[in-house]
């Protein structure tokens, strides 16, 4: 009797054609390999533009996730890289152009310039964590203060339409607006006196 | 002009833009086109990114890793309708008579334990890939006649040799071979045999009088228990998804799949719920490791699993 020994033999690969070809079959283990070794420079990438960890969370999986739907035109040849930032494009730029056109964005900016200059780049306060100190400020606005102010900053109000909606002049609007933007800043912990400028 | 959307555009993504300029960029940033806007973006990135924080790298990770598990199986219907309707009962096929005897001459014999793959060469030079949990014998008969049994599942590419046939016997069917390659699959009670390309003929005692001889591409099932013969359409990437370590399956109940993924893994899984056990479905897993084929069957299943070395428990 003639007995061979089979020999075991396993794929192992870790190169990124092989791993983009697992990955067009549909391999969840590649994909998760490909995850491993670009989610850091498209977070890195994202934050930058958008100075919005939240943000730029969102952008890595909204990526991710539409690499792994269109896995099947992945072009083999060319860079990964540049295919997924290539999918992120659409979604970094979108954030980007709705998130200028805050008006809190703009606040957040001021409020980045009033801080000293020798700031480390690691200390610079990101938005969605300004954000979150705006909310918690709100507290300090009266109740009339408070709706206005989310009006006009939250559901992008005018203060044309504001005063309508409320039944007041356009004026007390803008009176509310300026008295809440000076507890927020207040409340916010930068020296008040450099936002008399502001309005 | 746009130059100075350049350097406004840098001075806000390096953290020092004064809020006038902002005012600046922010009104150019409606009118600048999306690829203008996007080479800013790219000149902004100085090779000084800061890392993902590790514990969001690990939800993101986590969150598509359910999302992708929710599309595979929602891509899994379009195999499941293509196997129905290809389905189609062979009733009447070409008969030819055998009864050549098969008196061993040589013979080589291969096992492969759960968990593990092999290639293997036969003495006459035709390739061999054995799944695991199966076995494989080579022999010659007195006419020189190249004769395999096979128990498991085997891919064959056939050597030429006109003068002799190859002939793969599983349990009371056989393969008889034409030159060619194709897969054979002898788990459970259905013997499935794929043709890739070439021509095979399918005989035996349990064929009786019904000789089928396939076509590429087609799906021979053979049903152990009642006889029945039925050809389908071969989806030859699912058939022999295994050579890549993948586990597919169409149309198998929850307790089939359960002990392909035994064999794949080499694993013993105990089944605490029975009532899913019948449940069919069709799906490819892609080479994955153990756990992410748990983690993936506990989430369209909604069942809970416990590792202990090479036991699971399934409740």
């Amino acid at each position: 009797m003639n007995y061979k020994k089979p020999d075991y033999t396993e794929s192992v690969w870790f190169d990124e054609i092989e791993c983009i070809n697992n990955l067009k079959r549909g391999s969840y283990k590649a994909f998760s390999k490909i995850y491993d070794e670009y989610a850091d420079c498209v977070f890195g990438f994202a934050l930058k533009q958008l100075r919005n960890r939240e943000a730029a969370r969102d952008v890595v999986q909204d990526t991710f996730m539409r690499l792994w739907i269109n896995r099947r035109v992945v072009d083999c040849s060319g860079n990964l890289r540049s295919f997924i930032f290539s999918i992120a494009r659409f979604r970094v730029i979108d954030t980007l152009r709705r998130q200028m056109s805050e008006p809190t964005f703009e606040e957040y900016i001021e409020h980045c310039a009033e801080e000293p200059a020798d700031v480390s780049p690691e200390d610079i306060i990101m938005y969605e964590e300004f954000l979150a100190l705006v909310a918690s400020a709100k507290d300090k606005l009266t109740p009339r203060e408070r709706q206005i102010y989310e009006l006009s900053r939250d559901s992008l109000l005018s203060n044309r339409q504001i005063a309508e909606k409320l039944g007041i002049s356009e004026q007390t609007v803008k009176n509310h607006i300026s008295s809440a933007l000076h507890t927020l800043r207040g409340a916010i912990g930068t020296t008040p006196l450099i936002f008399i400028f502001w309005l | 002009m746009l130059s100075r959307f350049k350097l406004l555009y840098r001075k806000y993504a390096d953290g020092n833009i004064n809020p006038v300029e902002f005012k600046e960029l922010r009104d150019s940033i409606e009118t600048v086109s999306d690829d203008h806007l996007w080479m800013a973006m790219l000149d902004s990135d100085k090779g000084d990114l800061t890392p993902m924080p590790e514990d969001m790298k690990e939800s993101i990770r986590n969150s598509l890793r359910r999302s992708v598990m929710r599309l595979r199986f929602k891509s899994f219907s379009r195999y499941a309708a293509v196997a129905a309707v290809a389905a189609i009962l062979v009733t009447t096929a070409v008969v030819i008579s055998i009864g050549t005897s098969t008196v061993p001459t040589q013979e080589f014999t291969a096992s492969i334990p759960a968990g593990s793959r092999s290639n293997i060469t036969l003495p006459d030079q035709s390739k061999v890939q054995l799944n695991s949990s199966s076995e494989l014998t080579f022999c010659r008969n007195t006419k020189g006649e190249r004769i395999v049994r096979l128990n498991g599942e085997a891919y064959f590419d056939v050597a030429k040799d006109q003068e002799h046939t190859f002939r793969v016997i599983v349990s009371d069917i056989e393969v008889e071979v034409h030159g060619t390659s194709f897969n054979v699959n002898a788990y459970d009670d259905n013997i499935e045999v794929s043709l890739e390309s070439g021509k095979v003929s399918l005989g035996g005692k349990g064929l009786a009088e019904n000789r089928y001889i396939m076509r590429p591409g087609e799906k021979a099932v053979y049903n152990r228990a009642d006889g029945s013969l039925s050809i389908a359409k071969a989806d030859i990437d699912i058939e022999t998804g295994w050579l890549r370590g993948d586990i597919a399956f169409e149309q198998k109940k929850l307790s089939d799949v359960i002990a392909m993924i035994e064999r794949r893994y080499g694993v013993e899984i105990e089944m605490q719920c029975d009532s899913l056990a019948d449940d069919t479905m069709t799906g490819v897993f892609s080479n994955e490791d153990l756990s992410d084929v748990l983690a993936s069957l506990s989430n369209m299943y909604k069942f809970k699993y416990k590792i202990n070395k090479n036991r699971i428990t399934i409740y």
